[in-house]
């Protein structure tokens, strides 16, 4: 539990839009900006944040779907920021992803085996039988019958569609998984079964899951740590339980404040209500300083000129943020 | 409580589509009532019928593939399934608004904020302009810019003045939707229909758009009909729910009596469903949502209740009063059942 298995130091995905005349400007989108980060074997560590926020930039980033701009990436101790072709193919084996959109993730021309099977395709020399019995094994995971192999995508409901995402990113073995919103698409009564689904799946396979959203209540009962994100930048980073009790960063707590909740047992988990002012602002026109200060309602001069930085506030409580130095 | 009017009474509204590969009998005898002043909520899953009862509402169904089977839909006193287009137009028009779904689609990208709501004001509750007034040329001395301003400084939107001259790009999704309430709260309507006005916002965002809603509310006293997935935001805004499942009302309640104590299984399946911040245990619902072609008989809810009985695959249960201003649609409360 406590062996590291993936860390990242500055990692920095920045993407370039050329603007003025006849391009000759560019203009930095800084998408995520010094994300440092560790991942610990067999925990569930959330990225939160609203949209725009780059959780799922980072989380593509880690896996090195998109290639970093700067700093680095180590995976179970090897460093995989600059591995490319056949070195990085043998990473990415190990790391896989479950899409946000269930119904654009899978390709609508092929069947559920032709979906599950690429992956074993790619990786594995199998026979086309061994092939369909390991299919009809993950099927069997993710609690989907075996007459599912010859269904198109489009004969099947949000909820199963979104178990063949899952089955596709088991078929290698992984061990880590990043799960970009995976419910999101779904209505509750379904996102239950899908969670269910992959808290028993973390178990049985000791996976490691990066698991990006941006409900609160869906993280504080899925993840051991939250990493809180705005703008590209880490705010706040703690144990999941620890956030929820203590949260510090002023933008934790309006984030939490805005949690819709159904009881009023759940209002008292909630701190006091912040409603923020205006809006996040374009990722291309970052204010200096702090990210956010232009909707904290509680900044001081310093946090207009200068980076907040890091304080360590108890155990694996981190905050970006200078009213905690 | 109670003694106040009814503006809004549908009853055993039933909606059918023709498609092609049979009849979608879609709204199942629907009933519902708002009265005035009250916040009522429907509440219910992806393709449950709620937005197909609003647009049922709003005359807006498309009609065909859509076809109004049988029920009333009776708005302050007139049934709008027998208005005539004209008639309907006038009620619709003065007497109800609407906000719609998703800001990022709702607003015409080609024309500015001020000329969009200039025109709503303009046209608002006619069939007929001037001829000066259709060409424009009247613009200088109408005021619907100023009232366009005003609307949107009662959205709180900042510099009123600047936003009408953009255009829907250059504003962000809660922007569009402050202004689409805006939109809403033109004329002095009786009846407001809102439509997951914040499913496509931000948590954050949501909540000031939530805040603004309730306010106005107050403020304007206005009745409101608001659907939505989500029962937390039910929970803030509105005073009564009701929840539907497939084409059917399950149950409606007081917001609290329902989420406290629900009735029905298919509304305890709901709010076991979701994710506690007390960290308590959740789950689904199994099965999924019904083939509307070949619906189940009886009960729609029977191939996914835990409680099913045999009487639930035969007969449809009826909305029947379990105290407390309750309605439950459940062969578990019904005579017949088991109590």
């Amino acid at each position: 539990m406590n062996q590291l298995l993936m860390k990242t130091e500055g990692l920095c995905k920045y993407f370039f839009r050329d603007s003025g005349f006849l391009g000759r400007e560019q203009k930095v989108i800084k998408a995520v900006d010094t994300a440092d980060l560790e991942v610990k074997h067999g925990e569930t560590l959330a990225l939160v944040g609203e949209s725009g926020s780059g959780k799922t930039t980072l989380g593509k980033t880690m896996i090195r779907i998109y290639k970093p701009t700067k700093g680095k990436i180590w995976f179970e101790g090897d460093e995989i920021c600059s591995v490319e072709g056949d070195r990085l193919r043998h990473y990415r084996r190990y790391m896989q992803m479950v899409f946000q959109d269930p119904t654009s993730a899978l390709n609508p021309r092929k069947t559920v085996l032709d979906i599950i099977s690429l992956p074993l395709r790619i990786y594995q020399d199998l026979s086309r039988a061994e092939r369909r019995q390991r299919v009809k094994e993950l099927l069997e995971m993710v609690e989907l019958p075996g007459d599912f192999l010859y269904r198109y995508p489009h004969a099947l409901s949000g909820g199963e569609k979104q178990r063949v995402g899952i089955a596709r990113a088991l078929a290698l073995n992984p061990k880590l998984i990043v799960l970009d919103e995976p419910t999101s698409a779904l209505d509750v009564s379904v996102q239950a079964k899908i969670l269910a689904l992959l808290q028993r799946l973390r178990r049985e396979f000791q996976l490691t899951y990066i698991y990006i959203s941006h409900d609160l209540s869906v993280v504080k009962n899925t993840s051991d740590r939250t990493v809180v994100m705005y703008l590209g930048q880490i705010m706040e980073s703690a144990l999941t339980d620890d956030l929820f009790k203590s949260p510090l960063h002023p933008y934790t707590r309006a984030l939490l404040s805005a949690i819709p909740i159904i009881s009023a047992e759940e209002q008292e988990v909630i701190p006091e209500e912040i409603t923020l002012v205006g809006e996040i602002p374009s990722p291309l026109e970052v204010p200096p300083g702090c990210n956010f200060v232009s909707r904290c309602q509680e900044k001081m001069p310093i946090c207009e000129t200068d980076e907040p930085p890091l304080a360590k506030v108890g155990n694996d409580h981190y905050v970006w943020c200078h009213r905690y130095l | 409580m109670g003694v106040r009017n009814t503006i809004l009474n549908i009853e055993g509204l039933k909606v059918h589509f023709d498609t092609l590969d049979g009849t979608s009998r879609v709204l199942d005898g629907v009933e519902l009532s708002v009265r005035e002043g009250e916040v009522v909520g429907l509440v219910g899953e992806t393709g449950c019928g709620k937005s197909i009862t609003a647009k049922t509402i709003l005359r807006s169904l498309p009609v065909p593939p859509g076809r109004i089977i049988e029920g009333e839909i009776l708005f302050l006193g007139d049934n709008l399934l027998e208005l005539s287009r004209e008639e309907g137009h006038q009620v619709m028009s003065k007497k109800m608004s609407y906000i719609p779904q998703d800001p990022m689609t709702s607003l015409n990208p080609v024309f500015s904020v001020g000329e969009e709501m200039g025109d709503l004001i303009r046209w608002h509750g006619r069939r007929r302009l001037g001829p000066l007034e259709l060409m424009g040329l009247r613009r200088k001395h109408d005021n619907s810019i100023a009232k366009a301003v005003e609307l949107l400084d009662r959205v709180k939107i900042p510099a009123p003045r600047e936003i009408i001259r953009r255009y829907p790009v250059e504003l962000s999704g809660g922007m569009r939707q402050r202004v689409l309430i805006a939109m809403a709260l033109i004329g002095y309507s009786s009846l407001l229909i809102a439509d997951e006005p914040t499913t496509a916002l931000d948590v954050t965002i949501q909540k000031g758009i939530l805040e603004l809603i309730e306010e106005k509310v107050k403020e304007e006293e206005l009745s409101v009909l608001y659907i939505t997935h989500n029962l937390g935001v039910a929970r803030r805004l509105c005073d009564r729910i009701y929840v539907m499942y497939a084409g059917t009302i399950a149950e409606t309640a007081k917001t609290q009596d329902l989420l406290d104590n629900p009735k029905h299984p298919y509304t305890s399946g709901l709010i076991s469903s979701i994710p506690k911040l007390t960290g308590d245990e959740f789950k689904g619902i199994d099965g999924r949502i019904p083939d509307y072609i070949d619906p189940p008989s009886g009960c729609r809810f029977h191939p996914r209740c835990p409680e099913v009985m045999e009487i639930c695959e035969q007969e449809k249960p009826e909305l029947v009063k379990v105290g407390g201003g309750r309605l439950v649609a459940c062969h578990l409360f019904s005579t017949g059942g088991e109590s």
